[in-house]
C-alpha cells in the first residue's frame, strides 16, 4: 500500500518582522491525494489574526520542479484562524508522479515565505499499473491516463481499445512513468479498457466509463385527474452504466423511476399557466427542463370504464360506460367507438358533457361485433385516452335479405337462378327457398314449390309463348325475406338484336351501352360461355349507370362468352344488346385435331379440301379465316398459299389449276395470334383424259353387258321372239331374186347384214328381215347411225 | 430464448440408447470442454485487450490427492472436487459481473449460463461414477467468492479470463480422466 509522506519545509524562515503581520503565513500544511485529487489543508499563523482585510494565499503546483498549476485562495477576515483547504484534480494522477505544492500568503505588499509539501509515489509493484483505475469521464473531454511500470520493466505500449493510434498521444514522464492523452469518445460498451504493457508481456489496465450528462428533452406535462401532474419527456442516452444512473426530480420531489421518461407528483391542478420543472442529474451534470402550461387545458382522459352493451337489437346497439374521475362528468368529452365485425373496422364519434353512452346503427343482424371506446376533451383537445377494454356482443337475428334473382332460358326450359346469400345477408342459417310462378294474365293462380338450401336454382318447363311472373323468398329461423320477383318474357323471334364482338382487357369485360328509356329499374348484364358449359352469371346496375365491368373468377381465358344487356322494367326484362367475345383470347390448340380429318375431292385440275366445323370449345380465339397451303411433293417446293378465305364459317377451300401430281395440302386457321392448328392431307391427282377414258370404258362395259344380256335372252327365246316379232310370212312367189341378201363386206369390218324385203300376197304388208349383226368394238365408235325397225317398210342403212 | 436453451441442453444430454454411463459422462465432459472454449472466444471478442494478454501462471483450482498414485476412481473423485470449485468460480464470476454491469443478455451471457448448466450436469455424472458406500459426494459449488479482485473493473476482467481458462483446463481433464475410467470399466475405447 502506498503512503504519502510529508516532505520537510523548504525556503528560509523570515519569521521576525517589525510588525506581527509580517510573520503571517501558512502553517501545519497537510497534503493528501484522496481519489485522484490533491487536497491541501493549512492553518494561519497566529500573527495573521492582526490582518483585518482579505488575506490572499498563493499556491503553485509542480511536478519535478516544473510548474503545472497555480491558484489563489482568498481568506476573509472572519475565516482567519480557521483551517483552510484547497482541492485540485491534477492532469496526471497523483499516484503516477509526485506533485509538490508551494503555498505563501500575501497581505498588501508583504509575502510570506513559500512553504512546500510533496506527494510521494512508491513503486513496489510487480506489474504495470494504470491510473486512474476507474472513473467517470465526460465524452469529448481530454483526459490523461498514466502507466507506472515496476522497477526494471521497459515500457512496450499503452492504448485504449477502440481508438486508433492517431487519436492517442503517449509521452514519457520518466523511464517508469508514461502518460497517454486522448479525447474520449462515448462507446456502447459499459466501459472502455485502458491497457499498459511492458516488454516482458506483463500488463495491466483500467476501465473508464465515458458518457454524457443527462440529455433529456421535450418535457410535456398533463393531468388526468386534476389531482396530480404527470410529466413525460424523451430520455437522453448518457452511455453510462447502471452504476451511474440519472436521478430525476419533478417539482423538487424525487421520481420513482424516471428512466422510462415518466414521472408524476400529487398536486392540485388549477386554472392558469404554471411552470412544471423536471431536473435530471448524473455524475457528469444536471439538466433542467421546464414546461409552462395550464393543465386544465391538458387533460388526458382515462379510458372509459365498464363499457357495456345495454340494449342489443338486430341492427343497433346501445353502449354505456362510466368514468374513473368524477370531474369528467362536467367535461365536454368526445368519444370514438371502434366497431369491428371481424373484417372491417369502422369508427364513429360522438361528444357531449360527461358523455357516457352512444348508439351504434347499421349493424348486421345475427353478427358478432367487437367494440372499444376511447375519449378526449372536446375543447382544448390534448390526447386520446387509451382504448377501453374491448367487449363483444351478438346482434339479434332478422329475416334474410331479398335474393338477387335471374333467369337462363334454353330451348326447352327456363332456369331460375338466385345468388347465395352471404353470411352478412342471411342473418342466420337458410332453411329453404320458396318459388312461386304464375301467368301474368292469371297472377292469382300461383304454382308453388320449395327448394332446399343450398340449392340455388330451379328448372321450370314453361310455355314459351306466355309470360310468367316468378317470385322467390329465402327463409331462416326468423322468417322469410321479401320476395324477389322476375318476369319471364315470352319468346318472340322479333326480339332479335344484333350481335357484336367484344374483347376483354386485364381479365375483365368492360361494357358500355346506350341508355334506354325503358330501363326504369336499371340494367342487367349477364354472361355465359357460348359452349353452354356453365350457368349464366349476372350483375345488376342502377338506372343511372350505363357501363359495367365484369370481373369474375369464373371468366376464363380462351372461352367465348355471350354477354347480354337487358333493361330492367316493371315487367319482363328487355334485351337491348348482345355481344360475343373473349376476356382474353388464347392460341388455338395445336394438338387434338382442330380440323378433324381433312377430306379432298378433285374436280378436273381443282381440288377441294374440306374439314369438320371447329367446335366452339376449341375456338379459344376468334377465327378470322382459313388458309390452304399446297406443296407439290414431286417438285419439292416449299408450301405456298393456294387459297384463303376470311369467312370464319368456311369448311372448305378449293385449290385451282393444279398439276397432275402428288400434293400435300395444309389447312390453317387465322387468328389474332397468327396461323394456328395445322392439318395436312396428301392427295394424288388424276389427269382429265384418264377420267374420260374411264368414263367411256365404264359406259362401254355397261352397254356391252346389256347387249350381251339381250343377245343371250334373244338367243334362248328366239323361237318365241321370232313368233311374236316376226311371224312366218308366207313365202311369196317371187319372179326374181330381188334383194335376197345384202352383204356389206368391207375389209375394214366384219359387219354382215342380211336384209330381206318381202311382202305378203297382196303386198299390203311388206317387211324387212334383218339378220343378227356382230360388229367390232372399234367400229362402233365410228358408227354414225344405227337404227332399225322391226315393223314397217323401211330399209335401214348401216354405214361404216 | 432461455427456455429454448434449457430445452436444447436437455436434449443434448439425453442418454443415447446403448451408451454406457461412463460413455455418457465422457461425451458430456467433451461437450463441456467445447462450450467452455466457445465461452472464452466470446469473452475475448468482447474484451479485445485480451488478445495480447498473458495471464498470470498457476492454477486457481488444484485439489491435492490423498495418495501419490491415485487410482482411476480416486482421480475421478479429485476431478469431482475440482469441478465443484470450478462451478463455484463460475458462480462468482457471474455474481461479480452482474454486480458491475447488471443482467445483460448478450451471446456471452447466454453461453455463460449454458456452461453453468452443463457443469452442474457433469457433476451429477461424476458423483454417480465416483461415489461409494463410504463416500458421499456433493454437487454444490465449492467456492466462497470472497476474494477481493485487485485493479477494479480491469482487474475483474483479467480474473474472469483466468477463471474461463481454468474451466477449459478442467473440462479437458475431465474428458480424459473419464475416458480412462470408461476404458477400464467397459473394456473399450469406443464411446
Amino acid at each position: 500500500m502506498e503512503m504519502e509522506k510529508k516532505v520537510g519545509k523548504a525556503g528560509p524562515d523570515y519569521g521576525h518582522f517589525s510588525s506581527g503581520v509580517l510573520r503571517c503565513g501558512p502553517q501545519n500544511m497537510t497534503l493528501t491525494t484522496p481519489d485522484q485529487n490533491i487536497l491541501l489543508t493549512w492553518e494561519d499563523d497566529p500573527a495573521c489574526l492582526a490582518v483585518h482585510d482579505i488575506l490572499m494565499y498563493e499556491l503553485v503546483v509542480l511536478i519535478a520542479d516544473k510548474q503545472v498549476h497555480d491558484d489563489k485562495v482568498a481568506v476573509t477576515p472572519d475565516q482567519i484562524g480557521s483551517t483552510h483547504s484547497w482541492n485540485w484534480t491534477p492532469n496526471l494522477h497523483p499516484k503516477c508522479v509526485s506533485h509538490s505544492v508551494r503555498l505563501s500568503s500575501r497581505y498588501k505588499n508583504h509575502t510570506s515565505p513559500w512553504k512546500q509539501e510533496q506527494t510521494q509515489v512508491i513503486n513496489n509493484r510487480t506489474r504495470p499499473e494504470v491510473f486512474p483505475k476507474m472513473g467517470l469521464f465526460m465524452a469529448g473531454s481530454r483526459t490523461t491516463f498514466c502507466c507506472v511500470l515496476p522497477a526494471g520493466e521497459i515500457f512496450d505500449k499503452m492504448y485504449l481499445t477502440g481508438y486508433s493510434s492517431t487519436e492517442m498521444n503517449t509521452t514519457e514522464i520518466n523511464n517508469q512513468t508514461y502518460a497517454l492523452t486522448v479525447d474520449l469518445k462515448a462507446s456502447n460498451n459499459v466501459c472502455t479498457n485502458v491497457k499498459c504493457r511492458a516488454m516482458s508481456t506483463k500488463d495491466n489496465g483500467a476501465c473508464a466509463s465515458i458518457g454524457y450528462p443527462p440529455g433529456d428533452r421535450d418535457l410535456h406535462c398533463e393531468t388526468r385527474d386534476f389531482q396530480s401532474v404527470e410529466c413525460l419527456w424523451t430520455v437522453g442516452n448518457t452511455h453510462l452504466d447502471i452504476k451511474s444512473p440519472t436521478v430525476y426530480q419533478l417539482l423538487g420531489s424525487p421520481c420513482a423511476d424516471g428512466s422510462k421518461g415518466r414521472c408524476s407528483q400529487e398536486v392540485q391542478v388549477r386554472v392558469g399557466e404554471q411552470n412544471w420543472t423536471l431536473t435530471a442529474q448524473n455524475q457528469l451534470g444536471t439538466v433542467e427542463l421546464t414546461d409552462r402550461a395550464d393543465l386544465t387545458k391538458r387533460v388526458h382522459v382515462f379510458a372509459p370504464k365498464g363499457v357495456t352493451a345495454s340494449a342489443v337489437n338486430a341492427r343497433n346497439v346501445s353502449l354505456v360506460w362510466g368514468w374513473r374521475v368524477q370531474q369528467y362528468n362536467n367535461l365536454n368529452i368526445t368519444c370514438r367507438v371502434n366497431v369491428s365485425d371481424g373484417e372491417i373496422h369502422t369508427i364513429s364519434e360522438n361528444f357531449g358533457v360527461g358523455l357516457n353512452f352512444t348508439v351504434l346503427d347499421d349493424l348486421i343482424p345475427d353478427w358478432t361485433y367487437t367494440v372499444m371506446v376511447k375519449c378526449g376533451t372536446t375543447q382544448h383537445f390534448w390526447k386520446w385516452s387509451e382504448w377501453s377494454s374491448s367487449i363483444n356482443f351478438h346482434t339479434k337475428g332478422d329475416v334474410p335479405d331479398a335474393l338477387d334473382v335471374w333467369m337462363q332460358m334454353t330451348d326447352n326450359q327456363t332456369l331460375l337462378i338466385w345468388k347465395m346469400l352471404l353470411a352478412n345477408q342471411s342473418y342466420g342459417h337458410i332453411i329453404d327457398y320458396e318459388v312461386t310462378w304464375a301467368h301474368t294474365k292469371t297472377p292469382e293462380r300461383k304454382n308453388r314449390t320449395k327448394v332446399a338450401h343450398p340449392q340455388d336454382h330451379l328448372a321450370l318447363s314453361l310455355d314459351t309463348t306466355e309470360e310468367y311472373i316468378i317470385s322467390v323468398t329465402a327463409r331462416n329461423i326468423n322468417g322469410s325475406s321479401s320476395p324477389s320477383t322476375i318476369t319471364i318474357p315470352s319468346s318472340n323471334p322479333a326480339n332479335r338484336v344484333n350481335m357484336s364482338r367484344i374483347l376483354g382487357r386485364n381479365g375483365s369485360f368492360s361494357l358500355s351501352w346506350s341508355a334506354s328509356p325503358t330501363a326504369s329499374c336499371g340494367y342487367i348484364v349477364d354472361w355465359w360461355p357460348t359452349s353452354g358449359e356453365s350457368r349464366v352469371e349476372w350483375l345488376k346496375v342502377p338506372p343511372s349507370q350505363t357501363n359495367a365491368s365484369i370481373f369474375s373468377k369464373n371468366v376464363q381465358d380462351g372461352l367465348r362468352y355471350l354477354l347480354s344487356i337487358y333493361a330492367c322494367t316493371q315487367g319482363a326484362p328487355v334485351l337491348l344488346e348482345r355481344r360475343e367475345g373473349y376476356v382474353k383470347e388464347k392460341p388455338l390448340p395445336e394438338e387434338g385435331g382442330l380440323f378433324g380429318t381433312l377430306q379432298w375431292k378433285q374436280q378436273d385440275s381443282d381440288v377441294e379440301v374440306s374439314w369438320d366445323p371447329i367446335s366452339l370449345r376449341a375456338q379459344t380465339a376468334f377465327i378470322e379465316g382459313y388458309i390452304l397451303y399446297c406443296l407439290d411433293n414431286k417438285n419439292n417446293n416449299n408450301f405456298a398459299i393456294c387459297v384463303s378465305t376470311e369467312d370464319p364459317e368456311a369448311t372448305s377451300l378449293t385449290a385451282r389449276n393444279l398439276q397432275i401430281s402428288s400434293y400435300t395440302f395444309a389447312v390453317k386457321a387465322r387468328t389474332v395470334f397468327g396461323e394456328c392448328g395445322t392439318a395436312t392431307i396428301i392427295a394424288t391427282l388424276n389427269s382429265p383424259t384418264d377420267y374420260l377414258i374411264k368414263a367411256v370404258f365404264i359406259s362401254l362395259v355397261t352397254v356391252f353387258g346389256l347387249l350381251s344380256l339381250i343377245t343371250i335372252i334373244c338367243y334362248k327365246q328366239w323361237a318365241c321372239i321370232k313368233e311374236k316379232v316376226y311371224p312366218p310370212i308366207p313365202k311369196p312367189v317371187l319372179t326374181d331374186k330381188w334383194l335376197t341378201s345384202l352383204a356389206f363386206d368391207s375389209p375394214k369390218s366384219t359387219f354382215r347384214l342380211a336384209i330381206c324385203f318381202v311382202c305378203n300376197e297382196d303386198c299390203s304388208r311388206c317387211g324387212v328381215k334383218i339378220g343378227a349383226v356382230l360388229f367390232t368394238w372399234i367400229r362402233v365408235i365410228t358408227m354414225k347411225h344405227i337404227s332399225w325397225m322391226f315393223q314397217g317398210c323401211i330399209v335401214n342403212q348401216v354405214h361404216q | 430464448m432461455a427456455e429454448q436453451e434449457e430445452q436444447q441442453i436437455t436434449v443434448l444430454d439425453t442418454p443415447v440408447p446403448g451408451r454406457s454411463r461412463t460413455g455418457r459422462a465422457v461425451a458430456l465432459a467433451r461437450l463441456l470442454h467445447h462450450e467452455c472454449t466457445h465461452l472464452l472466444q466470446l469473452y475475448k471478442a468482447k474484451e479485445t485487450f485480451l488478445s495480447d494478454h498473458t495471464p498470470d501462471g498457476g492454477r486457481i483450482v488444484s485439489p491435492s490427492p490423498d495418495s501419490e498414485e491415485p487410482s482411476t476412481e480416486e482421480q475421478v473423485q479429485l476431478l469431482h472436487a475440482a469441478l465443484r470449485q470450478c462451478l463455484g468460480l463460475l458462480h462468482c464470476v457471474i455474481l461479480k459481473e452482474e454486480e458491475e454491469w447488471g443482467e445483460l443478455e448478450g451471446d456471452y451471457e447466454t453461453m455463460r449460463k449454458n456452461v453453468r448448466g452443463r457443469l452442474e450436469h457433469l457433476l451429477h455424472s461424476t458423483k454417480a461414477l465416483a461415489e461409494t458406500e463410504d463416500t458421499t459426494l456433493e454437487v454444490t459449488p465449492d467456492h466462497k467468492c470472497t476474494e477481493e479482485v485487485d485493479g477494479g473493473v480491469f482487474g475483474l476482467k483479467m480474473w474472469t479470463y483466468r477463471v474461463l481458462l481454468e474451466l477449459i483446463h478442467w473440462a479437458d481433464h475431465a474428458a480424459q480422466t473419464l475416458h480412462v475410467l470408461h476404458k477400464e470399466r467397459e473394456g473399450t475405447e469406443e464411446i
